[in-house]
């Protein structure tokens, strides 16, 4: 385990506590979470699912593109262990190791470690890390060389990858922004390829995966990132991707489902 | 009032407004048959005139199925003629083949004869893109329900449609994902929808007014003069 490096208070962390801890509780309200599924439903829920398991049913080459380790899991964790049940080939690609955390050292090296442990759960095929430096991929200038090195290494037919428009407006890491919006430019010239591309973390999703069989697996996933339950505990962790999931299933049938948005 | 004005028109937009446009582009310069269902005489030319005339500019094949006649429009006699022939002009200066069918207006009703109508024009035209009238409409009170309808029966079969690789896009739509720019085919679909004579009163430009407003709602975030907003079931 990373020391502390100074022994000030950290900040940061009670800050993040604090705001996950709060939104976490807030949504836990019957009343908000329904008031949130119906504003977030798709335009037509039953098609939507069914187009969700036309995605996942087939196997396919895949590129996952996530900015730091533990957030393929969270957003889409279900759809990625559906689809490698399905046979899919998957390539993870973490673009910084997120090594920061207030005045904690390096957590690299343990990140990853966390990161290989959940992708021997959810059966990825490779995982590449870029080590990119965590919470400044807007400023890094090999950001999109290496997504489209990356893309075109891996000739994928679906591409998962953040949404640069957030979930929750103005509160999205943003890194994961950056990594959204180079996602579209690079996309824009590849239109051709013929892959799909996919945002998670959508906040106006139209395909809907069912993730009800899975949900185990992706809680054991969330939480292979140990160093993670620092903002909430694991039966947070727990609760928390439980409501993000029937969030995103509504009344579309599922108990649980993720949503995406499908870009090309 | 104008606060929520602009609230709602924010909240209209599409998702991601160039990609909508790019989508749109994407969507008339593929050669393709296309068939495109109105359930009245005039319906298609206001709501996606503009397109019907790119994508047979493009060299696809546009069919334009009319479900009803608007036999209800008026009490004059011959209305249904009249109304026919109209709609068999704006079909020629759209250049889309028009059939013309015989469903009760005002009485079109999910039910056995339209699926069987819809059957018919589908083994007729075996289309690979699709236009209807998209079920949830373009406000949220007030509608059709012939419009509501034809865009239910429409859904319905949007799954099978899309497995046998149909496209189907909804015209009329709120929440649009797909722009098409029809700024170049902008005059065309005027006049194709003033070739609904019996329909329209006052002057022509009263009428020309009013559909370039309409066009207009959706560009504003997007380098197009006028726009036809689409829903594109993924």
């Amino acid at each position: 385990m990373p020391r502390k490096v100074q022994a000030r208070p950290d900040r940061t962390l009670a800050v993040r506590r604090r705001l996950f801890s709060y939104l976490y509780r807030a949504g836990r309200n019957r009343w908000v979470e329904r008031a949130v599924a119906r504003i977030m439903a798709p335009d037509h829920p039953g098609l939507a699912l069914a187009q969700g398991e036309l995605l996942v049913s087939s196997p396919r080459r895949v590129l996952a593109l996530t900015a730091h380790p533990d957030d393929l899991e969270f957003f889409c964790g279900g759809t990625l262990r559906r689809m490698a049940l399905a046979g899919s080939r998957i390539t993870a690609v973490v673009f910084s190791d997120g090594e920061k955390r207030g005045n904690w050292e390096n957590l690299a090296r343990e990140r990853q470690a966390e990161q290989w442990l959940a992708a021997r759960i959810q059966g990825y095929e490779t995982v590449t890390f870029l080590g990119l430096p965590d919470f400044g991929l807007p400023e890094d200038p090999r950001l999109e060389r290496a997504l489209a090195r990356a893309w075109d290494h891996s000739a994928p037919e679906v591409v998962f990858a953040f949404d640069p428009k957030e979930l929750v407006p103005r509160m999205a890491n943003r890194d994961h922004k950056a990594l959204g919006r180079t996602v579209l430019d690079v996309a824009r010239s590849r239109v051709s390829g013929g892959s799909q591309v996919y945002f998670y973390g959508t906040r106006s999703p139209d395909v809907l995966v069912d993730i009800t069989g899975v949900m185990a697996d992706k809680l054991q996933a969330v939480k292979a990132h140990r160093s993670q339950m620092v903002y909430l505990d694991e039966a947070e962790t727990d609760g928390a991707v439980r409501l993000m999931g029937r969030i995103m299933a509504g009344r579309s049938g599922a108990t649980y489902a993720e949503g995406l948005f499908r870009l090309m | 009032m104008a606060a929520a004005w602009l609230v709602w028109r924010r909240m209209q937009q599409p998702y991601f407004p160039s990609v909508a446009l790019q989508a749109g582009l994407e969507m008339v310069s593929r050669r393709c048959r296309v068939l495109a269902i109105g359930p009245h005489p005039g319906d298609l030319e206001l709501f996606a005139g503009g397109t019907l005339r790119l994508l047979a500019q493009n060299g696809s094949a546009v069919t334009m199925a009319v479900l009803s006649r608007g036999e209800r429009a008026t009490n004059r006699a011959n209305i249904e003629e009249i109304r026919t022939r109209e709609a068999e002009q704006a079909a020629a200066i759209l250049r889309a083949e028009l059939v013309q069918l015989d469903l009760p207006d005002g009485r079109i009703r999910p039910g056995p004869e339209l699926e069987r109508t819809l059957n018919e024009l589908w083994i007729r035209t075996r289309p690979e893109l699709v236009l209807a009238f998209d079920p949830k409409g373009p406000t949220p009170l007030g509608q059709n329900p012939d419009h509501v309808a034809l865009g239910a029966a429409v859904l319905a079969r949007a799954r099978s449609s899309i497995s046998r690789g149909e496209r189907v896009y909804f015209y009329a739509a709120r929440q649009p994902n797909v722009l098409v720019d029809v700024t170049e085919v902008m005059q065309e679909k005027l006049s194709a929808v003033r070739a609904h004579r019996s329909q329209l009163r006052g002057p022509d430009w009263a009428a020309a007014f009013v559909n370039r407003y309409v066009s207009r709602l959706h560009t504003g975030r997007v380098p197009a003069l006028y726009a036809e907003p689409f829903y594109r079931l993924v």
